[in-house]
């Protein structure tokens, strides 16, 4: 009787699990909002952090650049949320572009969001059966007797609105978010309550001192703005504790001696 | 704390049931602008977090919901405990986006306490990971990753 002892290597295994794994995982987190949360946030500490470096280092360059990083950052969220609102089909708010879809689609939504559709099947005008495409998982209520719609905040139909509104908000300077508003103290301690005095108050001093430029997208697909890559605080003031280089202590050593 | 020391002495069929019914609540409360209420619930469920299982004690979304009513509520270094205390929890989970947010949220939180620096440097880490959360299952290999 023949025995084969053939080994895998640990790693191999351990490779092929891993591979295994990964390849059959289906990811139903809803991850869109949360990405746009952070790249949102990300925007705003930029202008905070530019606030930041004018207000306690007087470092107007640096201040510059990383406002207009920021500004950068905010329009392109926007621009992403307002697209993403028009992609989605809504059928109150949002008007579809038909050339994105065929004869049939088209036809198909016409039949269905006439009124008299729903009205054949017994349902009321603004059933979701009606205002909503087949699939979204759109759940609401309607409180009191004007028939208020009250939404989860963060579900998807919420987000959705946001973004149209953001849509909406577009060509709007009064409404849409952009490094502008957070030249506004009223605006900020409005719709930023967990932003600190302080950070209120460098805003203040940077927008007293550094005017607003207009602002320059750069192309898609392009590099980085300067700011997004240049970010590192300045080691000569001792705020960026950066861990000495072995040939920096041995220098030290050899002075001390 | 009020009734709910009381709650915790009944034996209870869940310990998880009391923790549990006070992050809703404190939900509720958040959703109502109440942080008063949220600051207060969260911290009763942590008071009960002890009666769980070790492996049911940690919940980087308590801490990053308290994080965010002790900055409504003006409780800056609060805030920074349970910004961090998320941040480090959400890193253990391998959740890389909400750890970078939970960081943005530390960064505000050291700036409204008063530690500039150290809120500089938060905001500059946040810029340095905030291309790297390229996924967020927690399938995904924390256990493989070299931690920082």
């Amino acid at each position: 009787m023949l025995i084969v002892c053939w080994e895998v290597p640990m790693d191999m295994r351990r490779a092929i699990y891993f591979w295994r794994r990964f390849r059959f995982t289906v990811y139903f987190f809803p991850l869109i909002p949360i990405v746009q949360e952070l790249s949102r946030r990300d925007a705003e500490l930029h202008l905070a952090f530019a606030a930041d470096q004018w207000w306690r280092l007087h470092d107007q360059a640096r201040a510059a650049l990383q406002w207009e990083s920021g500004c950068i950052r905010l329009e392109a969220y926007t621009e992403d949320a307002a697209s993403r609102a028009l992609a989605l089909e809504f059928r109150e708010d949002v008007t579809i572009p038909t050339s994105q879809g065929t004869v049939a689609d088209s036809a198909y939504k016409a039949w269905r969001t006439n009124p008299f559709t729903a009205k054949s099947m017994g349902l009321p005008e603004d059933s979701p059966y009606v205002t909503q495409k087949p699939g979204q998982a759109y759940f609401y209520y309607k409180v009191g007797a004007d028939g208020r719609e009250r939404r989860d905040a963060e579900s998807v139909a919420a987000v959705t609105r946001a973004a149209q509104a953001a849509a909406a908000a577009r060509d709007s300077p009064e409404l849409r978010l952009s490094g502008l508003r957070f030249r506004d103290p009223a605006w900020v301690a409005r719709e930023r309550p967990a932003w600190p005095p302080q950070l209120r108050e460098a805003l203040i001093a940077f927008d007293k001192q550094v005017p607003p430029v207009p602002l320059v997208m750069p192309p898609k697909g392009g590099p980085l703005s300067k700011g997004e890559l240049e970010f590192e605080l300045p080691e000569q003031k001792g705020l960026y504790r950066k861990p000495a280089s072995v040939a920096e202590v041995r220098s030290g050593e050899q002075k001390q001696k | 704390m009020y009734a709910i020391d009381d709650a915790l002495e009944t034996p209870l069929g869940d310990p998880s049931a009391l923790p549990r019914t006070l992050l809703g609540r404190a939900e509720v409360a958040r959703r109502l602008n109440q942080w008063e209420l949220v600051n207060r619930d969260l911290e009763a469920a942590e008071a009960s977090l002890d009666r769980l299982p070790r492996v049911a004690q940690t919940n980087p979304f308590l801490y990053q919901r308290r994080a965010e009513a002790r900055m409504r509520l003006g409780q800056w270094s609060g805030a920074v405990d349970d910004a961090l205390e998320a941040e480090a929890e959400f890193n253990l989970i391998g959740d890389k986006i909400r750890r970078t947010l939970a960081a943005a949220d530390a960064a505000l939180a050291l700036y409204g306490d008063g530690q500039f620096e150290e809120a500089s440097e938060k905001m500059v880490q946040v810029f340095r990971q905030k291309g790297q959360p390229t996924s967020n299952s927690p399938d995904d290999i924390p256990l493989l990753q070299v931690t920082e």
